[in-house]
């Protein structure tokens, strides 16, 4: 496993940016070499003053050069050293974490959005996904351990060639620094998991203090205290671990740094003893000191390396089981359930298929409902059922009113049939059409919709709206006349930078933060972009003043005459647009007709309308319904 | 000047944050400073030994001495080396925490302006968290690092300079350009830091946006990703282009300096060699030791000069961040006076110096003297809005336009109008979120906006938002917090639940109240829109020592029975307290005393249901337009 997720984030580096990845490789290595090589020269120098020290033979002119290849070689290594910890390392860095940012944005498009529902899914999906530093930490700390291994390699040789023995205790003593970090690494990954948790509750109440919403109550409640109790709760778990790992790598440091000076201690009496005795010239021992040391040094590194190359793979086996594993899994169910077109494989209206093409041309007027479900049941997790055997049917030019208690399964029958949720049971069918051969993003085009939980982006007024039909979300005719029909044009024409302003203010400090009600009106102008045949408005107005409420609901009368549309409201009294209202409770279907026949019927749908329509009892007698003046 | 006492500032805020052992091995890095130097002079020694032994005129003995010195030291060495790391990763953890909590502080205590990016306090406030908050409580280990460097480079200049002056001075003067260099690089850091704040932001914005839940149905649903990519596609080519370049320029300039200082060393290896040759007096050690003092020296020369700049011009961050303390805090101060623990006034004693916090002392005294003078005590909780106006802040028109009006105490008052006339301002301007730019807001006939009446007032005041807080925690956390200070007695909390309707949200729940919601469930429990909502009205509710509860939209999220259910049980859960409600919902009239129709920011009408009725404007076609619908 750990294996295989190394070899995909190499195969990922190698699409990403090639160049970089062999550069860093081939320049690290070889600037690795050069410490042994110094050390050679150095040598030679020491062999060359020892000489002329002890039997005066010998003169500059002779070591000259040895002495300037040395120099060349400092100033080589001195220069590759800044290239590659500047230069390289950086687009390194950039190139990866973009790289890896962009492949997590690609991966999330892939999973369904029910997939993402459940407890655990959610979890790790958002582990996986906020780690896109893992490829940057994990083959950065891989070039510098592969660069370490090499200096070793060659110091290695150097120390053969000076004394067999004093080579055997180096190669000991790095075996046994390694292993050391093999062995602590493991229980260091096991801390970063359980203190994942403590981490995410401690960055949530970081946060709540700059959310809006929780600033004011903050303010009003005087809870500061308590959520500052509840940060420093959470974080000081995080900060007494992080102090555990910190002590746990020193220490190791510490240790193969002792174990260093033991073996140093070792191998220069060992050879003092052979200097002694004659059988190995001074400059050699001086020069195994020094080797030592460069030993040392290169060996102490690999402690925290090794760490970073640890937290980079741990973050990157996750993306690995859930995005690539996944996938093949996914990709396997969708080919057995025979899905016309495999749904990822071609998105955002290229590549239709013949049976899209087919449609245009006019099977559409053949099927008489636009939207059929057979029996669909869907739930969030667990066995509590949102949707339990839903069978309805929306004929063309049909106005339905969905309405019910909270809770009841409204905005979730609606998702599915927008193609966001599949139904864990039963079918759906657009124009007579299984949306198993759907392709992601068909109805997009065809359905002017309005989410409760809508969401404006951070971009200018016209973008927003333009993201109602992504083909000609440029078009600022087809916007205008969007911002008319969602009544939001006239507060968009009081503006001083009108359509070009950016919503919110979070980044452009020259946007604007829009209130409750005019927030609705920008993001129900974005259903009406391109005029499509199909509604489907969630809640339009709850942010609305009785005014606009009234003209929004008229305007959507409007606007879907003739057309199909599904509309949701807790304002029950506009149900009665409707040519026929379905009442749902409790993820079931209870109650199907016409206004006149569920008042007489007396049930869900008559006590709701009762419960609201009596705040409003004493003036029933002006002004009817259908004569609506404003 | 100024620069220095920043400094000083920032070096005392430092040293409090260091834990004692911290402060003790930094004082520790004075005598650890000598420790290169001599080892240099342990291994110069050893050398002569050894080669002493080589040439079969000296014993064993003094070599293994030598030998054993030179271990000592470097055990020595490894030692302090363990202790100053981890202390040095004890302090910057404890810097991280000291920085996140400062902030987390601050945004709880200024005023509420800046939350919405007020003068872009956000970006202002990212920056200098990253950049500013750990230079200044690091500036102790900058300073002292720096000291002790100060000592390793005079012992090592010192006995570097008595085997060779020339050398030494060759080493310290090919070290000045490397150093010029850095400092330049910077000023450029710095530059490109601010410049690039926004750009980044928007970058992490556009990859978010694709990855997050909240926008996930449009992005899905609309097929917006391909287009959202490209947008994040040009802005971080953008951003990585520009950072190349800048460090193109960096390696280029570093690298001369590289090449400059290497070639000296080169020079200092070939004058050491000559002078053997022509001084053979002078031995093996002399050798090994001008190699390793000149590495040594020409390490510390460079990082000493490059950290001398850097305190001076990390001051900018230091002054970045206690600025953003300090301003902030002055207009704290002028609201939240008191509210500050023992802990801050300590605190701001520290980073602003005795004298700032006897002036504010002096202040608040006569400010205090002023109050009682005036016998500010409220005695009645009356509001009254004075000729209120307030414009938002990068908005041209008035979101409220000379408003007068006054509340008695226990009224119950329903506030409706236009999206966009101003309702929620006159709550923001009421909860005293802004400032108004003229005339006053009374309670209990203070202006609020003197600390002791906000103060006050915030604690006597309820509210739920349009836009209410969901606490991911457990479901009693999330009632008790708006009065956390009280005993919490389940029964309590059961009944008003069950007046909100908020109960069949706790029953269900396998743990009751105890029950955890939202992303940290274990379960993934979460709750639906209504019955968040319904949550938040208990919450406002609970805090029963308020008197004035403050409604904005309550029942949006409901469904009719819910709503129904709030307006039967509106006198019983608002008592005798004064209740100020919005609602967009005009069956409401029938449970309030009084009804204020705002429009475009003024208040058009102001009366009982009945009364507006017959007056035939505003409201009236309002409620026609509403009440229709149920003929």
């Amino acid at each position: 496993m750990r294996f295989r997720a190394a070899l995909w984030a190499f195969g990922i580096a190698w699409r990403i940016d090639r160049r970089i990845l062999i550069l860093c490789c081939v320049l690290l290595s070889a600037v690795s070499v050069l410490p042994a090589a110094a050390l050679t020269y150095r040598q030679k120098i020491l062999a060359a003053l020892n000489r002329f020290l002890s039997i005066g033979e010998g003169s500059m002119e002779e070591i000259l050069p040895v002495i300037l290849l040395f120099g060349g070689i400092t100033v080589l290594a001195g220069l590759a050293n800044r290239l590659n910890d500047e230069f390289i390392y950086s687009i390194m860095f950039d190139s990866y974490y973009f790289g890896m940012e962009e492949i997590l944005m690609d991966s999330v498009q892939e999973y369904t959005m029910e997939e993402l529902l459940g407890k655990d899914a959610k979890d790790e999906y958002y582990a996986c996904v906020m780690r896109e530093g893992s490829l940057t930490d994990f083959i950065s700390g891989f070039c510098s351990l592969l660069g370490k291994f090499v200096g070793l390699v060659s110091l290695l040789g150097v120390a053969f060639s000076a004394s067999k023995p004093v080579c055997a205790i180096i190669l000991l003593y790095t075996i046994g620094v390694v292993w050391l970090n093999l062995l602590s690494i493991k229980r260091q990954r096991s801390h970063w998991e359980r203190i994942r948790d403590k981490e995410r509750l401690a960055a949530y109440y970081e946060g709540l203090p700059s959310a809006p919403d929780c600033a004011k109550e903050i303010r009003i409640f005087g809870s500061q205290k308590r959520i500052l109790e509840k940060w420093r709760e959470a974080y000081g778990a995080v900060f007494d671990n992080e102090l555990k790992n910190s002590l746990n790598t020193e220490l190791r440091t510490f240790a193969s740094g002792m174990g260093f000076y033991l073996f140093l201690g070792v191998m220069i009496l060992q050879t003092l003893g052979e200097v002694a005795a004659g059988r190995m010239a001074a400059e050699t021992l001086l020069v195994l000191f020094t080797l030592c040391i460069n030993v040392f040094a290169a060996v102490s590194g690999v402690a925290r390396t090794l760490v970073s190359v640890d937290y980079g793979l741990s973050a990157l086996e996750r993306q690995y089981r859930v995005f690539e594993i996944g996938k093949g899994r996914r990709g396997t169910v969708s080919a057995e359930t025979g899905g016309l077109v495999s749904p990822k494989v071609c998105r955002a209206g290229q590549g239709a298929s013949a049976w899209e093409q087919g449609s245009k041309a006019g099977a559409d007027s053949a099927e008489e409902s636009v939207f059929r479900t057979e029996g669909i049941s869907f739930s969030y997790q667990g066995d509590k059922k949102v949707l339990a055997d839903v069978s309805v049917s929306v004929r063309r030019g049909e106005t339905v009113a969905l309405v019910g208690p909270n809770g009841s399964g409204k905005s979730t029958f609606v998702k599915a049939l927008l193609q966001l949720y599949r139904p864990a049971a039963g079918k759906i069918y657009y124009l007579g059409r299984d949306y198993e051969g759907l392709r992601d993003g068909f109805l997009g085009n065809r359905i002017g919709a309005f989410f409760q939980d809508y969401y404006l982006f951070h971009v200018p007024i016209w973008e927003n709206i333009g993201f109602g039909d992504i083909e000609n979300v440029e078009d600022r005719r087809r916007i205008q006349a969007a911002l008319e029909k969602g009544q939001a044009a006239s507060f968009v024409r009081s503006l001083p930078f009108g359509e070009e302003t950016f919503v919110h203010r979070s980044i452009v400090k020259e946007g604007r933060d829009f209130s409750g009600g005019e927030q609705q009106k920008l993001a129900i102008s974005r259903a009406y972009m391109s005029d499509k045949d199909i509604f489907i408005f969630d809640e339009p107005a709850s942010m609305l003043d009785p005014i606009s409420e009234l003209e929004q609901f008229m305007s959507i009368r409007d606007t879907v005459k003739g057309k199909t549309a599904i509309l949701i409201s807790h304002r029950i009294g506009f149900a009665r647009l409707a040519d026929k209202i379905i009442v749902m409770d409790q993820g079931r279907v209870a109650e199907t007709g016409t206004h006149q026949e569920l008042m007489a019927k007396k049930g869900l749908y008559a006590r709701m309308f009762l419960e609201q329509a009596q705040w409003y009892r004493q003036e029933t007698e002006e002004g009817g319904f259908g004569n609506a003046q404003v | 000047m100024r620069r220095f006492k920043v400094f000083f500032r920032s070096v005392r805020l430092s040293i409090r944050l260091k834990s004692v052992p911290s402060r003790m091995v930094s004082v520790l890095g004075f005598p650890a400073a000598f420790l290169p130097m001599l080892i240099s002079l342990r291994l110069a020694a050893f050398a002569d030994s050894v080669w002493a032994l080589f040439g079969s005129s000296g014993l064993l003995r003094p070599a293994l001495l030598s030998f054993g010195g030179v271990m000592l030291l470097y055990l020595l060495q490894t030692l302090f080396n363990l202790v100053r790391n981890f202390y040095a990763r004890e302090d910057a953890a404890r810097i991280k925490r000291y920085v996140k909590e400062e902030t987390m502080g601050l945004l709880c205590r200024i005023p509420y302006k800046y939350i919405e990016n007020f003068d872009g306090f956000q970006e202002r406030l990212a920056f200098i968290k990253t950049y500013g908050g750990e230079k200044t409580a690091g500036s102790i280990s900058l300073i002292l690092g720096w000291l002790s460097r100060l000592v390793s480079f005079v012992s090592v200049a010192a006995i570097l300079s008595q085997v060779s002056i020339s050398i030494a001075f060759v080493l310290i003067a090919a070290c000045v350009p490397a150093a010029v260099l850095s400092i330049l690089q910077r000023d450029e850091t710095y530059r490109m830091r601010t410049k690039w704040m926004k750009e980044g932001r928007l970058t992490i914005y556009y990859s978010d946006v694709c990855r997050m839940n909240e926008s996930m149905n449009e992005i899905r649903f609309f097929g917006l990703y391909p287009y959202i990519k490209d947008k994040w596609n040009s802005l971080s080519q953008g951003y990585i282009a520009k950072k190349k370049k800048i460090i193109q320029k960096h390696v280029l300039y570093n690298s001369i300096a590289d090449l400059l200082r290497n070639g000296v060393y080169l020079i200092v290896i070939l004058i050491a060699v000559w002078e053997i040759y022509h001084d053979p007096a002078k031995g093996l050690g002399a050798f090994m030791l001008v190699v390793s003092l000149a590495e040594q020296l020409q390490a510390v020369t460079t990082v000493l000069l490059v950290d001398a700049v850097a305190i001076f011009t990390d001051v900018r961050y230091m002054e970045d961040f206690l600025s953003l303390l300090e301003t902030e805090e002055a207009e704290v101060s002028e609201i939240w006076g008191e509210e500050r623990g023992p802990k801050r006034a300590e605190a701001q004693k520290a980073v602003h110096g005795a004298e700032r916090a006897e002036a504010q002392r002096a202040a608040h005294g006569a400010e205090r003297a002023e109050a009682q003078e005036a016998a500010h005590e409220p005695k009645t909780a009356d509001i009254e809005f004075r000729d209120v106006s307030f414009t938002y802040p990068g908005s041209v028109e008035k979101a409220l336009d000379g408003v007068t009006v006054r509340i008695r105490q226990g009224e119950k008052i329903a506030v409706v109008g236009a999206n966009g006339s101003g309702k929620s301002t006159f709550i923001s301007l009421l909860c005293g979120f802004y400032r108004p730019d003229s005339g006053k807001v009374l309670v209990g006939g203070c202006d609020i906006m003197k600390n002791e009446t906000l103060k006050k007032l915030r604690s006597s005041v309820s509210a739920i938002f349009q836009t209410f807080c969901r606490y991911q925690d457990t479901l009693r956390s999330n009632i008790v917090l708006s009065d956390s200070g009280r005993v919490n007695e389940d029964q309590e909390i059961l009944e008003l639940a069950r007046s909100t309707g908020a109960e069949e949200a706790i029953k269900g729940q396998k743990n009751a109240l105890d029950e955890m919601v939202g992303v940290f469930s274990d379960t993934g429990n979460n709750l639906s829109g209504g019955q968040w909502q319904k949550i938040a009205i208990t919450r406002a509710l609970y805090r029963k020592n308020a008197c004035v509860y403050i409604l904005d939209e309550p029942t949006a999220a409901l469904d009719p029975i819910g709503e129904a259910n709030i307006y039967r049980n509106f006198k019983q859960l608002t008592g005798d307290k004064t209740t100020i409600l919005i609602s967009h919902r005009l069956g409401i009239a029938k449970v309030v005393d009084r009804i204020l129709v705002f429009n475009k920011g003024r208040i058009a009408e102001d009366g009982s249901h009945e009364e507006l009725m017959e007056k035939n404007g505003l409201y009236a076609r309002m409620y026609r337009a509403q009440a229709r619908w149920y003929a």
